[in-house]
C-alpha cells in the first residue's frame, strides 16, 4: 500500500493519510475486512508522530471507514459500503451543482454539459 | 551491594589500562631497592604508596568522562557512590601493601638465599598503610569538597599540613610528658600501632562521614 | 498509569539563572521534544527530573511515582542519555557490559552486544577514540540494554551528521512500538524533532512558554508575511509575537484559518518549530 505525504503541503499530514486511506477504500484497493497497520507501525514507516496517524485512524472511524478492535488492530469496515456510496453520490452532486451554477451563468446548455460528462466519463 | 560492587568495578576497569605502566614501575622498584640493599623497607613503602595514589587517581578519572553525572542517572544512590569509593582507595593500598610485601619477601630470599629481616618488612608495611590511609582520611574529603582538579592542588598544601600537625603533636606529647624523642617512638613502636590502628579506622569513618555529607549537597 | 512523566511547578535557583515554575506531562506512549536554545534550561530542567540536582521546589512525578521517594525503583526502568557525560573515557564496549551489568537488574548482556554490532561500534577501541557520532551510539545502546520503559535523552543528535541523526530517530520510532514506552528528548535542532515527536515543549529562559502536540503546532500555527502598513491593522490580540525585519513584518499566528477569515493576508507560511521559536524568542508584543 502506498501512502505519500507531503511535507511542504498546506493539507494536514494526517487528513493526507485520510484521503488516501479513502481512496483506496472506495477504489477497493483496500477490501473490507482487511486489516491496516498500526498506528505505531505506520507513524514508524511514514517518519510522522504517532498523534497524527492516530488522528487519521480516528476520523476514518468517525466517517464510518474503518472499525478499531481493540488489541486487534483496525480493519476497513464492511457496514457501510451503502454509506460511503451515499456520500460520495452527495459530493458528486455537489460538484455538478456547482458547474450548473457556473453554466447558467454563462449561458452553457443543458446538451454541452451532458456531452462534456460523456466524453470526460468515456475516458475514464 | 550489588551497585557498590559495580562502581569499584568501574574504577578498577579504568586502571586496567595503567598495567603496564605499573609493572615496570614495580620492576624499575625491584632493581633499584635490589642495588641499593633496601628492599626491607624501600619496597613496603613505595608500593602501597603507588596503589594509594592510583586509588585517588580515580577521582581524575571520573572528572574526566564527569562521570558522577551520568552514574547518578543509574538505580544507585550518592551513598552507594562514596561507599564504593571509600572501599575501592582502601582495597587498591591494602593490594599495594599486600604486593609490596611479597615482592620484598622475594627480593630478599633471590639476594640472600634466607628471610632473616621479615618483622622490619611487615613493620615497615603495616607503616606504610596507616600512613597511607592517615593521607586518605585527608585526601578522599578534599577530593569531594574541591573536585579532582583543585583537589590535587590542595592535596599537596594538606599533605604539608599534614606533616605540622603530626609533628606538632608529637612535640607537644613529648614536652608534656617530659619525654625524649627516643623515649617516645619506644612508646610508639610499643604500644603505638594498636591505638594508631585504631584512631585511624576511626578517623576513616568519620572521613567517610564527611565526604558523603559533601558529596550529598553537592551538585554535580 | 497515564503518564509517563509528570513534572509540577518545579523551580531551581542558581545565581543569575532559575528555573521557573516548570510544568511538563509526558502521556505514556508518546515522544515529547523539549526545544529551547542553549541556555534555556533544558538540561537543568533533565537533571531535577532525574532527582541529579536539589530543586528548590515543585514535585516530579515519573511512572506515577515521586522521583525522590522511589528513586531506584523509577531510574531501573529509565535510560539516560546525557550529552557531556558517559562513564569512562578509557572503557571500551566490553568494559561498558562488565559495569553495567552490576548497575541494572534488567540488564541484558545480548541486546547490549546486539546494539553494538547494529550500530557498528568498534569493540577493541576506546570511548576517547570513538567520534561524537559513535560515543553517541554507545550512549544510546547502554540506554536501551536494559528494556527501559522511558528514555530520557539531552541533545542527542548534537554534532551528528545527518546520516547518524536519522538512524538515531528510527532507533527512537523502533522503541516507541510498544505503547507502553515513552521517549523524552531535548535538542535545539529543532528539524530532528519536527517529524516523529508527538508533542513539542518550549523552555525559554527558564519558564515553559507551551506545550503542544505537533499536529497543531504545525497545521494551525501560521507566519504571515506583510508590510507596515497591513501590520498595524492587525489586532494585537489576534497574534502571538512579531518580528520586524528589514524589508517586512512576520507575525505568528496560532489559528491562521481564522486569522484569515478576519484579515484576508496574502502570505500565511506554514511554519517550522525553528521559526516559532525564533519569532518568540526575537519578537516582540
Amino acid at each position: 500500500m502506498d501512502i505519500i505525504i507531503s511535507n511542504s503541503s498546506n493539507t494536514p499530514i494526517y487528513e493526507q493519510i485520510k484521503e488516501q486511506i479513502k481512496n483506496k477504500i472506495i477504489s477497493n484497493e483496500l477490501k473490507t475486512g482487511e486489516l491496516l497497520p498500526s498506528i505505531r507501525t505506520l507513524a514508524r514507516d511514514l517518519r510522522i508522530s504517532v498523534i497524527t496517524t492516530k488522528n487519521a485512524y480516528e476520523e476514518l472511524e468517525r466517517e464510518g471507514y474503518v472499525e478499531t478492535i481493540p488489541a486487534k488492530g483496525t480493519y476497513v469496515s464492511n457496514k457501510n459500503i451503502e454509506l460511503i456510496r451515499e456520500e460520495q453520490l452527495q459530493k458528486v452532486e455537489h460538484l455538478i451543482d456547482t458547474a450548473v451554477s457556473v453554466a447558467k451563468i454563462s449561458n452553457i446548455s443543458k446538451q454541452e454539459i451532458q456531452d462534456m460528462v460523456d466524453i470526460i466519463y468515456g475516458e475514464d | 551491594m550489588k551497585t557498590v560492587v559495580g562502581l569499584m568495578v568501574k574504577d578498577f576497569l579504568n586502571i586496567k589500562s595503567y598495567r603496564t605502566t605499573l609493572m615496570f614501575l614495580l620492576i624499575l622498584y625491584a632493581i633499584t631497592s635490589f642495588a641499593n640493599d633496601n628492599i626491607a623497607t624501600f619496597i613496603p613503602i613505595c608500593v602501597p604508596l603507588i596503589f594509594g595514589m592510583l586509588g585517588i587517581s580515580s577521582f581524575s578519572y571520573d572528572s574526566i568522562a564527569k562521570a558522577d553525572k551520568y552514574v547518578l542517572t543509574l538505580p544507585i544512590t550518592k551513598k552507594d557512590m562514596v561507599r564504593a569509593k571509600y572501599l575501592y582507595v582502601f582495597i587498591l593500598t591494602v593490594l599495594g601493601t599486600i604486593v609490596g610485601i611479597v615482592l620484598s619477601i622475594f627480593l630478599q630470599i633471590v639476594k640472600t638465599g634466607g628471610l632473616t629481616n621479615i618483622e622490619s618488612i611487615i613493620g615497615a608495611s603495616i607503616g606504610a598503610l596507616l600512613g597511607m590511609m592517615v593521607l586518605q582520611i585527608f585526601e578522599i574529603p578534599v577530593m569531594y569538597i574541591f573536585g579532582a582538579e583543585k583537589g590535587r592542588i590542595i592535596q599537596m598544601a594538606a599533605i604539608v599540613l599534614l606533616m605540622f600537625i603530626i609533628s606538632g603533636i608529637s612535640i607537644l606529647v613529648m614536652k608534656v610528658f617530659q619525654i625524649s624523642l627516643e623515649q617516645f617512638l619506644d612508646i610508639l613502636i610499643h604500644y603505638g600501632i594498636a591505638i594508631i590502628t585504631a584512631m585511624v579506622a576511626l578517623f576513616y569513618i568519620i572521613s567517610y562521614k564527611i565526604s558523603l555529607n559533601v558529596f550529598i549537597k553537592k551538585e554535580v | 498509569m497515564k503518564n509517563a512523566i509528570e513534572v509540577r511547578k518545579l523551580c531551581k535557583n542558581y545565581k543569575g539563572f532559575q528555573l521557573k515554575d516548570v510544568d511538563i506531562i509526558l502521556p505514556k506512549g508518546m515522544i515529547m521534544g523539549f526545544i529551547g536554545e542553549n541556555g534555556a534550561g533544558k538540561t537543568t530542567t533533565i537533571k531535577a527530573m532525574l532527582n541529579i540536582i536539589h530543586t528548590d521546589g515543585g514535585e516530579v512525578k515519573i511512572f506515577g511515582m515521586n522521583v525522590k521517594e522511589n528513586e531506584k525503583k523509577i531510574k531501573e526502568d529509565i535510560g539516560v542519555v546525557l550529552d557531556d557525560s558517559f562513564l569512562s573515557e578509557y572503557f571500551n564496549v566490553i568494559d561498558v557490559n562488565q559495569f553495567m551489568k552490576h548497575m541494572y537488574n534488567n540488564w541484558d548482556e545480548e541486546l547490549y552486544f546486539k546494539y553494538v554490532d547494529r550500530f557498528q561500534l568498534d569493540k577493541k577501541k576506546k570511548v576517547k577514540e570513538y567520534s561524537s557520532g559513535m560515543k553517541m551510539k554507545l550512549k544510546i545502546a547502554v540506554a536501551l540494554s536494559h528494556h527501559p520503559k522511558l528514555l530520557i535523552l539531552d541533545e542527542p543528535t548534537s554534532g551528528l551528521d545527518p546520516v547518524a541523526r536519522n538512524e538515531i530517530l528510527d532507533i527512537f520510532q523502533d522503541f516507541i512500538q510498544d505503547e507502553e514506552h515513552s521517549i523524552f528528548v531535548s535538542s535545539h535542532i529543532t528539524s530532528d524533532l519536527e517529524h516523529i515527536a508527538d508533542y513539542i515543549t518550549f523552555i525559554n529562559d527558564g519558564k515553559i512558554v507551551f506545550t503542544e502536540t505537533r499536529d497543531k503546532l504545525l497545521e494551525t500555527y501560521g507566519i504571515v508575511k506583510c508590510s507596515e502598513e497591513d501590520f498595524k491593522k492587525i489586532d494585537k490580540k489576534d497574534f502571538i509575537k512579531y518580528k520586524k525585519n528589514r524589508y517586512e513584518y512576520e507575525i505568528l499566528i496560532d489559528n491562521k484559518v481564522e486569522f484569515q477569515k478576519k484579515y484576508h493576508v496574502e502570505i500565511i507560511d506554514k511554519p517550522t518549530i525553528e521559526n516559532i521559536m525564533l519569532i518568540y524568542i526575537k519578537g516582540e508584543k
